[in-house]
């Protein structure tokens, strides 16, 4: 297992490489001069020298690449073009917000998707099955912001159950915290859970055709302990694989989310980087949300090595 | 059923044919047909395929179908509802809705062509090539890949459209270059199952021209799960779209689509839901079509009936 770890975090390293040349690389696809264009219109000469010096564009590519990736290893991503705080604080303030949305809608997910596929498997094309199918088929179709105003409608404008926008620190009041975020981690975490259902609704039923399940049921085990500790463990790989890409969508997602509920999170800031051309931001955004994508991966990878036992001997 | 000796004959002609028993009597069914069959006996995907028909058709004749100037208001007359001025209401402006929407497909249908074709463009020729040497050009090829699978689809494509400025085409590029990865994995992963085909190898051992092997041998084969992959990747296309558009980073206003117009609706959906509900309905649909579209031609083509 160690050493499965070791070769894991061995890989991630040229995959790093190749992320920080593509991220630094955004700066080759700004129209025309990148100073000029950056500055925003009507800038002076000055603005456009300083973003010049803020950028260091004068030296080689591979020096501004050296220069620009020691920084970010050492969590500096320069400083924003237009507020003038460091990238880093920036994101930092932001980030655990984000992050605390995202694991919201992915509890959202597994607590909806589980039960719903291990049901709709069980009782294979009853009326249960074809409910979660039709429910998971809408579920991925419908765009989470769409979503996101129906709930609002619904459970925060016609009945005040939830608070329609706006987010509450931790900090001043944990219990309007959790309120403020429940309707967000459902709109976004839907389609997750339309994933979940019908991922482990298929494996479920390919390994209820397995012969040791068949051999435990005819022993007369019980019905939800062959589910439970037999199947579901079988079962849940490929669904872990599904998870660990809905991580990188869930990030995506966030950005539409946070702007319509008013939550002050990565996506929020990356939106406002945009519309300023903030470069340094920007690629400070894509790098750290990145990052995330990577290392929820490799704990994926890490999750197969548990569930299954052959690929640790790999 | 008396003296005609066709394939029914031969295997007994039992009158209930189904599935895999008609594969066998129709041993000279061409693949092409056998699509046909199977998936026209999928009614959802036939649905589907006929709502992005009607789709497409809407979106070509847009000009001459919306009942009136999109972009005409009518101050005196704003956020109406369905019926009370014109079939789907009229928004903040008095502008129709209807006609706003007739004109968005035309958007919608183009800005999946658009986000589709970059796709391809750059996720063909490398998967080809990666599939077909292998080696090292494959490892490069693949661990760029991996990178670009690595970002956040929404997050990268929200950091070239910042770079390149907001508007549709460079969205719709964003888009193409985020989901080019999938397509070339998914060439890649064809050609290494038919690299090693008997076919591949005698082609090979009579001198032809590696490019010509792969036009004319190896990328037919690749074609229909491709095709799959289209109609999968046209519905995230027009989801990514739709949530470009909204956050104000794709069309260009007085243009809108879908997506904007959900963003317009969303600033009023109190008074007016409907303004709300006409855009996100036609987001789902669309993307639903494409999906189902996407998974009834998967079904057909495989090589076994399946009944999932």
């Amino acid at each position: 297992m160690l050493r499965m770890l070791w070769s894991r975090l061995l890989g991630v390293i040229p995959l790093l490489f190749i992320v920080t040349v593509i991220v630094f690389g955004l700066i080759f696809l700004v129209p025309g001069d990148p100073a000029v264009t950056l500055a925003g219109e009507n800038a002076t000469e000055e603005r456009i020298d300083e973003v010049r010096s803020n950028l260091g564009l004068d030296d080689p590519v591979v020096v501004q690449y050296g220069r620009w990736v020691g920084d970010a290893v050492q969590g500096d991503f320069g400083t924003s073009l237009f507020s003038s705080a460091k990238v880093t604080d920036l994101v930092g303030g932001r980030f655990t917000t984000t992050i605390v949305l995202t694991a919201g809608a992915l509890v959202f997910a597994l607590a909806v998707g589980v039960p719903a596929g291990v049901l709709a498997a069980s009782k294979r094309g009853s009326w249960v099955d074809r409910l979660v199918t039709l429910g998971a088929t809408t579920g991925v179709a419908l765009p989470s912001y769409f979503l996101a105003m129906l709930l609002i409608l619904f459970l925060a404008i016609r009945n005040s159950w939830l608070p329609a926008t706006g987010y509450v620190p931790f900090g001043d009041d944990p219990a309007e915290w959790a309120k403020s975020l429940v309707l967000p981690s459902i709109a976004l975490g839907s389609s997750g859970a339309a994933v979940t259902a019908r991922q482990l609704r298929s494996s479920l039923i390919d390994v209820f055709a397995q012969d040791y399940v068949r051999t435990a049921r005819a022993k007369g085990m019980r019905s939800h302990t062959v589910v439970l500790k037999h199947a579901l463990k079988n079962a849940a790989i490929p669904v872990v694989t599904v998870l660990g890409l809905q991580i990188s969508f869930l990030l995506g997602g966030t950005v539409v989310i946070e702007q319509i509920f008013g939550i002050p999170g990565l996506g929020q800031l990356a939106i406002t980087a945009v519309t300023e051309g903030d470069l340094p931001l920007i690629q400070g955004i894509v790098v750290v949300a990145t990052l995330v994508v990577i290392g929820v991966n490799l704990i994926v990878d890490l999750m197969y090595g548990y569930l299954n036992p052959k690929v640790r001997a790999r | 059923m008396t003296d005609v000796i066709g394939p029914e004959t031969l295997v007994g002609g039992s009158s209930a044919m189904v599935g895999a028993d008609r594969q066998l009597l129709h041993p000279s069914e061409s693949p092409s047909r056998r699509f046909l069959r199977r998936f026209t006996a999928n009614k959802a995907a036939v649905i589907a395929a006929a709502y992005l028909v009607v789709l497409a058709l809407i979106a070509i004749l847009a000009p001459w179908i919306a009942p009136r100037d999109p972009n005409a208001q009518d101050l005196a007359n704003v956020m109406a509802g369905p019926f009370d001025g014109g079939v789907m209401g009229t928004d903040q402006l008095g502008r129709d809705v209807l006609s706003r929407m007739i004109l968005a497909s035309r958007i919608a249908v183009v800005a999946v062509l658009q986000a589709v074709a970059v796709g391809l463009a750059l996720g063909v020729v490398p998967g080809l090539v990666a599939g077909y040497f292998g080696g090292r050009v494959d490892r490069l090829i693949m661990r760029v890949n991996d990178a670009i699978m690595s970002f956040p689809p929404l997050i990268l494509a929200i950091a070239i459209v910042g770079v390149l400025g907001a508007s549709l085409t460079n969205a719709m590029v964003a888009i193409g270059i985020v989901f080019a990865p999938t397509f070339l994995r998914l060439v890649r992963a064809s050609v290494l199952s038919v690299r090693e085909e008997t076919f591949i190898a005698a082609a090979r051992a009579t001198g032809t021209p590696s490019h010509r092997i792969v036009r004319r041998h190896v990328l037919p084969n690749v074609l229909s799960p491709l095709l799959v992959q289209i109609s999968l990747t046209s519905g995230f296309a027009m989801l990514a779209e739709a949530s470009l558009s909204f956050l104000g980073l794709g069309v260009q206003p007085p243009e809108s689509s879908w997506g904007s117009m959900l963003a317009n609706g969303f600033r009023v959906m109190e008074s007016q839901p409907w303004l709300v509900v006409f855009p996100g309905a036609a987001i789902g649909l669309t993307v639903l079509a494409f999906n189902v579209l996407g998974d009834g031609a998967r079904d057909a083509i495989g090589r076994e009936v399946r009944s999932e």
